[in-house]
């Protein structure tokens, strides 16, 4: 049972949008979604803007980037920083 | 003395028209003509030096830079065709082209050295770190005159190399400058990558008017964040690129943020751009002048069409337009629908290595005409409008995907035993990839698995959106997978 509720919705945006014959217990907190094929550079702008509308912040251009989107961990540990500043 | 290629010619003279001006673009990094003419004149000495010259192709495999376009004109001054990689595709599909495309030397850098075969050996280095590489011996097949091959999706599952002369690339040039004008105070973007035919025009019509070309690398050219503010800082005038490009720039590059004032022209080609997403560009990018450009890799462009200010009268998709100039064109079918077939200087000299391509080509009236494979008709006004394709080829991102080339991939997967891949269109006019595919057990049934593997094994553009997975798959009575009924599972 997820906890974390960045996480969760996250996972859920995910299997919602980019997933949509997976289940919850396929996708890992460290599942590759950039390098592994799950996100391209379209799917990628749509979770950016998920989450600039979700938690009200904005990405920066060079934030833009794999290493701060690719797993759900990394963008659940990214959002949490952005939004605590 | 070295007979000097057609299309070398058009930085030759640029070098001795505006030696001081600036042609090239890259980051914090320019290039003068004069800079770029001698670049390209010391890569071609050192490729005759090696025996590599006319009949040749010449593979480069770097990212995107001064670099890769002095190289490109220093293998067409050696009279040899250039052959770009896409340096983000899997290795083993880069590995196939270079040994179907028998390149006899390949300028690449260190970091994508793993793909060279063993039949290339180190030669030298060339200015930032790059390497020559020659094959050890001589290449079997010699075709003169070939500019450039580009590798696009084949419908028998393997990639292939579509073959343009110097004379077919030097007619749409030409047909372009004299289309849309472009000044020698002009700024070019080239956004597209040096594999993708959308290229030829950044790069060879800026060069032919001596005008500047600002250089995209991959990163920034898929960040519409980042995009947006190039296009505005480094004062774009002129702008090519895919309607997917532009709808990420409208949708995500928060353009408000910056002015677009010297932004004159605007082309896009590739795909469909549906009206209601133009309107959201236009928004922005009130005063630029928009063209929709129309043609396969095998013509480059050969319909075009201007968008009018007022395009109320269009509810869904703008005409692909009327026929350049360079060539001609004609429907067969019925009347008012069929396929469109080109005629004319501009077309490519075949596939390489390819026998298919006699079927591809009739005559009529004493002309060899090409066939499209594109479903048109034409409206009221003359314009051709775009309805559909005859075969299992997609455009998606611009790129094109032909559905086998997927089917191919998949089986190559030991795990599968079966698979069918289809296509269908969403509510927003985009296309949505499915592979219905036949596991030897559940267990190895994930979408997750799916895409990893495809992203091992096809270029991203290809990777499916979803994976379905069946038992087995339908069969009509005579044994094929039945489409239809697959169509209904969508």
């Amino acid at each position: 049972m997820e906890t974390n509720p960045i996480k969760k919705t996250v996972r859920e945006y995910i299997l919602s949008r980019f997933l949509k014959n997976s289940s919850d217990a396929d996708l890992r907190d460290n599942t590759p979604l950039i390098s592994g094929g799950i996100m391209d550079s379209i799917s990628t702008m749509q979770m950016i803007s998920f989450l600039e509308k979700e938690y009200k912040f904005e990405f920066e251009a060079h934030e833009v980037d794999r290493d701060n989107l690719d797993t759900i961990e990394i963008i659940a540990n990214f959002v949490l920083k952005k939004i605590h500043g | 003395m070295v007979e000097t290629s057609g299309l070398y010619r058009l930085l030759y003279s640029s070098a001795l028209l505006f030696p001081n001006e600036t042609a090239l673009i890259s980051g914090v990094d320019t290039c003068s003509y004069h800079e770029l003419n001698v670049r390209a004149e010391q890569l071609s000495n050192l490729l005759l030096s090696l025996n590599v010259g006319k009949g040749n192709r010449v593979a480069i495999c770097l990212p995107k830079s001064i670099e890769f376009v002095a190289s490109i004109f220093g293998i067409l001054k050696a009279g040899a065709a250039y052959l770009p990689l896409d340096k983000a595709a899997p290795d083993e599909r880069n590995r196939f082209i270079i040994e179907n495309s028998d390149v006899q030397a390949i300028i690449i850098n260190e970091e994508q050295l793993k793909i060279l075969p063993d039949i290339y050996n180190i030669k030298a280095r060339i200015d930032n770190g790059s390497i020559l590489a020659i094959r050890n011996s001589p290449s079997k097949k010699s075709i003169p005159d070939l500019a450039y091959i580009l590798y696009t999706s084949g419908s028998t599952g393997e990639p292939k190399g579509v073959m343009i002369t110097e004379n077919a690339a030097l007619k749409f040039i030409n047909w372009s400058v004299e289309t849309f004008h472009p000044k020698q105070n002009d700024r070019f973007a080239s956004h597209a990558p040096f594999h993708f035919d959308l290229s030829v025009f950044d790069l060879f019509v800026s060069i032919k008017q001596g005008a500047s070309l600002v250089l995209i690398d991959e990163a920034i050219s898929r960040n519409p964040i980042l995009l947006s503010q190039l296009i505005s800082e480094k004062k774009i005038t002129i702008w090519y690129s895919t309607p997917t490009i532009l709808n990420m720039l409208s949708l995500y590059g928060k353009m408000y943020k910056y002015d677009y004032d010297q932004l004159r022209l605007v082309l896009f080609a590739g795909e469909v751009y549906p009206v209601k997403r133009f309107q959201t560009l236009k928004l922005h990018w009130p005063t630029a002048e928009y063209y929709n450009l129309f043609g396969p890799t095998e013509t480059n462009v050969c319909t075009f069409f201007k968008i009018p200010n007022d395009i109320t009268s269009f509810s869904n998709n703008f005409p692909i337009g009327r026929c350049c100039s360079h060539y001609r064109a004609m429907i067969i079918g019925d009347e008012t629908t069929g396929e469109l077939c080109i005629s004319g200087d501009g077309l490519f000299a075949g596939y390489w290595n390819a026998t298919e391509t006699d079927s591809l080509f009739i005559d009529e009236a004493g002309s060899k005409w090409y066939r499209t494979g594109d479903i048109v008709s034409i409206d009221k006004d003359g314009n051709f409008i775009f309805r559909d394709r005859n075969d299992r080829m997609v455009k998606r991102n611009g790129y094109r995907i032909e559905l086998a080339e997927i089917e191919t991939a998949l089986t190559k997967n030991e795990l599968i035993n079966e698979c069918a891949v289809l296509s269908q269109k969403d509510a927003n006019e985009d296309i949505i990839i499915t592979a219905f595919i036949c596991t030897q057990s559940i267990e190895t049934q994930s979408e997750i698995k799916m895409k990893e593997y495809c992203k091992k094994h096809l270029p991203a553009y290809m990777i499916p959106d979803t994976f379905i997975f069946l038992e087995k798959l339908p069969q009509t009575s005579s044994n094929k997978t039945d489409l239809q009924v697959l169509k209904q599972l969508l």
